[in-house]
């Protein structure tokens, strides 16, 4: 669909906020055409690709993921392409109840990953690391901080790690 | 670790938050419903849920409802929320099923900016959008919040620089400009009931709307209030002073806080 619904931004600042100069609007009044009503159209993100993390891929190529899922399943579904890493790859899913389970043909490719998350978590595989939440606080609030973090953390992990 | 115990900790020594975290959790009756912002909201619910409200129902931005969390979540996507609640749901789902019909009593939000109409400006401080003084986190879920709770409690430190005339951007809306603005455009919950400070209990005037001081801490002045506050704050004929916080409080508050550490705090 072209949109979603909010109410909440009636008579806030962001009503008013129309992109920058070079993009369209991502959000517009509309009226309820059943009750009348004025709310808030939220244009739909087309992704290129979205990369999500997940507990668990069969050998087929279809995820399984629970807990917290955020909007990670409209993000892989909304997208074009989608990579997601997975703390295990099994031979075959077993059901779980509750889980979100995203099917192979809605999956460009599955990477075994384990710990993809950190800092943050994957329920039942790790914990959420939230010393690092908090460092990165400072981390991010300076440019050369944040320029020592890339050196270190990205630019000097060879390829193939962990 | 041993957890504290009621009567290892005096009654006579609490810190201003530690006042506001208790006077906040006071405010939430048992068994209501509770949409929770991270930090001192989260503080002053679980608080309640640890005392007088065990049947309080917490529920995070992140999808979980009924979360029972023994430590403070640093985040909305704490693993601890998860393992807690009595169901964790999507994020499209939490609004568009659970808060925007109505469902949830009470949101219990923060701010960087208020004004005196409970307005709440967590996007800018100074400039415009494009070029601001100070850029802040954002509007996450909260203008939704503030919409669609039956009502609407506001728990955030007093000063006269965030508490303003008019905010520099409405993030979410309270009382708009006064009377009616919330019925014009269409906002159904009832707004921001509370402002609970460092200093005391603000309530909306029934008439104009405008937060009136209706409450003070122990050894607060009305007179240091309206210091605290960047609009000339009306006061109540006869503000209440709150009873301080009971051994029991201050030890569950005390408990729930060990082991959660808080990034700084902003600087404007």
């Amino acid at each position: 669909m072209p949109f979603a619904v909010l109410r909440g931004y009636n008579g806030t600042g962001l009503e008013s906020l129309t992109g920058d100069h070079e993009s369209a609007p991502t959000i517009k009044p509309i009226t309820c055409p059943f009750t009348g009503e004025t709310l808030t159209a939220v244009a739909a993100i087309r992704p290129d690709v979205a990369v999500i993390h997940a507990q668990r891929a069969d050998l087929s190529g279809n995820v399984q993921l629970w807990g917290i899922a955020g909007v990670q399943k409209e993000a892989v579904l909304a997208a074009q392409r989608s990579v997601v890493t997975v703390e295990e790859i099994v031979d075959h899913l077993d059901p779980r109840p509750g889980a979100v389970v995203l099917p192979s043909w809605t999956v460009s490719y599955v990477a075994h990953v384990p710990g993809g998350a950190h800092p943050s978590y994957a329920l039942g595989y790790s914990v959420r690391d939230n010393d690092y939440y908090v460092a990165w606080d400072g981390i991010g609030r300076d440019r050369d901080a944040f320029r020592r973090w890339l050196d270190e953390h990205v630019y000097a992990v060879p390829a193939g790690h962990p | 670790m041993k957890d504290l115990n009621p009567a290892a900790v005096s009654e006579l020594t609490y810190t201003a938050d530690e006042m506001m975290t208790v006077a906040a959790a006071r405010a939430l009756r048992d068994g209501m419903t509770c949409f929770v912002g991270i930090g001192l909201p989260s503080a002053a619910a679980n608080l309640a849920r640890a005392t007088h409200a065990p049947g309080l129902v917490l529920i995070y931005e992140s999808g979980t409802i009924g979360a029972k969390p023994t430590e403070l979540p640093l985040s909305i996507g704490d693993g601890i929320l998860a393992e807690t609640a009595d169901a964790v749901v999507s994020v499209p789902e939490i609004f568009n099923y659970w808060l925007q019909p109505g469902r949830i009593d009470v949101g219990f939000l923060s701010a960087a900016q208020i004004d005196k109409f409970g307005n709440i400006n967590t996007t800018v401080i100074g400039g415009d959008y494009e070029n601001p003084r100070v850029r802040l986190p954002g509007a996450g879920g909260a203008p939704e919040i503030a919409a669609s709770c039956r009502e609407v409690i506001v728990v955030v430190r007093q000063s006269s620089r965030s508490f303003v005339e008019r905010v520099d951007f409405v993030t979410s809306v309270g009382y708009g400009s006064g009377p009616g603005d919330r019925e014009r455009l269409g906002l159904t919950g009832a707004g921001p009931k509370k402002i609970i400070t460092d200093l005391g209990i603000l309530e909306p005037d029934p008439a104009t709307l405008e937060f009136t001081l209706t409450g003070l801490f122990p050894g607060v002045s009305a007179a240091a209030a309206k210091e605290r506050t960047g609009w000339d704050l009306a006061v109540a004929p006869d503000p209440a002073i709150i009873a301080g916080p009971s051994p029991a409080e201050l030890a569950a508050l005390r408990n729930l806080q060990r082991g959660t550490v808080y990034p700084p705090k902003e600087h404007h």
